[in-house]
C-alpha cells in the first residue's frame, strides 16, 4: 500500500474559471495539493482563493508572512468568504508566458468531524518585479468531513491560464 | 527475522517505489501530557536505522486556558536546553517577526490551547534529516494556527547539538496538556542510493 497516492490531476488545456475536486474519497488521513498557477488578472499579481465543500458564507479565516523582494510581511483575515491556498501568483500581464507560481497544501485529519479544517499552505513566485513567497495558514470553522475543493483566483479576474496544473493527493498512515 | 513488505527476501532490494513508510499513529482519546515516538530497534518496520528521513504531522491542541501555547520537543529523551538551537520566521497576522533562540530550543514550536475558537487546532508537519547520519540533526517545522478571529504562522529551523542517532521524539505544551483528538502521524523517509 504506497503511503501518498494521487487521487486526481487537472491539467487545464484551455483557460478554467474555476478547478474543483469533487468526491474526494473519505480512506485518507490527510490531504495535500500541488498546484502550478498562472491567472488571466491583467494587473500584476492574484492569490488563490479555496472554499471547502461549497461554503460560500463568512467562515473562513487566513493568517500568512510573505517576503517581497528584500522586504518582509504579515496579513491576517477573518469571517471571510475563502482561504487562501496560495499567495501572490503570476498574471497574464507579467512575462514571460511561460512562468507560473508554485504552491502546496496540507490540509490535515480532513475526515475528522470533531475538529475544523486548519490548512497550511506555501507558495511563492518570480516575477521579475513581484517575486513573492508566502507562507501561511487557512482556517474553516466547520466541523463537516471536507469532500469537495474548489480553487478560483481570489481577486476577481477570469480564471487560471491555460497550463495551470493541480493535483490532489491522498496521505495514508498506519 | 521477517523483512518489511518493501525489501525482495531474495536480494534485498527496496520494491517499493514509494519512498514514505507509515510507522506510527496515534489519536488522543483523552488528555495527555505529551506523545512520543520511538525506534522500534528490531529491523522490523519501525525501526529508524533505515530511514534517512522522519516526517511527523501533527494536528493538535492544548488544553491550557490561553489561546496559544509553546510547543516543545525533546529528542531522544534529552532535556538539555543547551542541545538545542532554533532560528524562526513568524507571523501574527499584523507583523513578521525572525528569531532566534540559540542553544535553547526545547520551545520549537507554537500551538492553539483551550481559549482558541472550540474545534480548532493546529497543522504542523516536522521533518528530521538524516537522522542516523553521525552529525547534529536538523529539523525543519511549519505551523500554522489559525484560530477564527486571530492566527499564527511559524517556519522553524532547528538543530540538535548531538551526534547519536535518533530514536524516539517527544512532543508536549510548556503548560497543561494535549488535548483529546489531537492527531500525530509519524513516517520514515527511504533513502536510494544509486551508483
Amino acid at each position: 500500500m504506497a503511503v501518498i497516492e494521487t487521487i486526481a490531476t487537472t491539467y487545464l488545456e484551455a483557460d478554467a474559471a474555476t478547478v474543483t475536486f469533487s468526491s474526494i474519497p473519505a480512506t485518507y488521513e490527510h490531504l495535500q495539493l500541488r498546484m502550478n498557477v498562472r491567472t488571466l488578472r491583467t494587473s500584476s499579481l492574484e492569490t488563490t482563493g479555496m472554499r471547502l465543500n461549497g461554503d460560500t458564507a463568512s467562515n473562513y479565516a487566513t493568517h500568512r508572512i510573505y517576503g517581497q523582494t528584500v522586504s518582509l510581511g504579515a496579513g491576517g483575515e477573518v469571517a471571510t468568504t475563502r482561504l487562501y491556498a496560495t499567495g501572490q501568483m503570476p498574471t497574464s500581464v507579467q512575462p514571460p508566458r511561460t512562468l507560473y507560481g508554485a504552491g502546496l497544501v496540507d490540509i490535515l485529519d480532513y475526515v475528522n468531524t470533531n475538529k475544523n479544517t486548519t490548512i497550511i499552505f506555501q507558495s511563492g513566485e518570480t516575477t521579475s518585479n513581484y517575486p513573492y513567497m508566502t507562507f501561511g495558514s487557512g482556517l474553516w470553522e466547520d466541523t463537516s468531513a471536507v469532500s469537495t475543493i474548489l480553487l478560483y483566483p481570489a481577486n476577481g479576474s477570469a480564471g487560471f491560464v491555460r497550463g495551470s496544473v493541480f493535483t490532489l493527493y491522498g496521505l495514508k498512515s498506519s | 527475522m521477517a523483512l518489511p513488505a518493501y525489501i525482495d527476501a531474495e536480494t534485498g532490494a527496496i520494491t517499493d517505489g514509494e519512498a514514505w513508510v507509515s510507522l506510527a499513529s496515534t489519536t488522543l482519546t483523552s488528555d495527555a501530557s505529551s506523545v512520543t515516538f520511538t525506534s522500534t530497534d528490531d529491523g522490523q518496520v519501525g525501526d529508524w536505522s533505515q530511514y534517512m528521513d522522519l516526517v511527523v504531522i501533527l494536528y493538535w491542541r492544548g488544553t491550557y486556558a490561553h489561546a496559544t501555547r509553546t510547543a516543545l520537543l525533546q529528542l531522544n529523551g534529552d532535556t538539555t536546553a543547551a542541545n538545542y538551537s532554533i532560528q524562526a520566521l513568524y507571523g501574527d497576522g499584523s507583523s513578521a517577526l525572525a528569531q532566534n533562540w540559540d542553544e535553547n530550543g526545547l520551545a520549537y514550536s507554537g500551538f492553539i490551547a483551550n481559549s482558541a475558537t472550540t474545534n480548532a487546532f493546529s497543522a504542523t508537519v516536522t521533518t528530521f534529516l538524516d537522522v542516523n547520519s553521525g552529525k547534529y540533526k536538523s529539523f525543519m517545522v511549519d505551523m500554522a494556527s489559525d484560530y477564527g478571529n486571530a492566527g499564527k504562522v511559524q517556519m522553524t529551523v532547528g538543530t540538535y547539538l548531538k551526534q547519536a542517532p535518533l530514536t524516539s521524539i517527544l512532543f508536549k505544551p510548556d503548560v497543561g496538556d494535549i488535548l483529546d483528538e489531537s492527531r500525530f502521524d509519524l513516517f520514515g523517509v527511504l533513502p536510494r542510493m544509486v551508483a
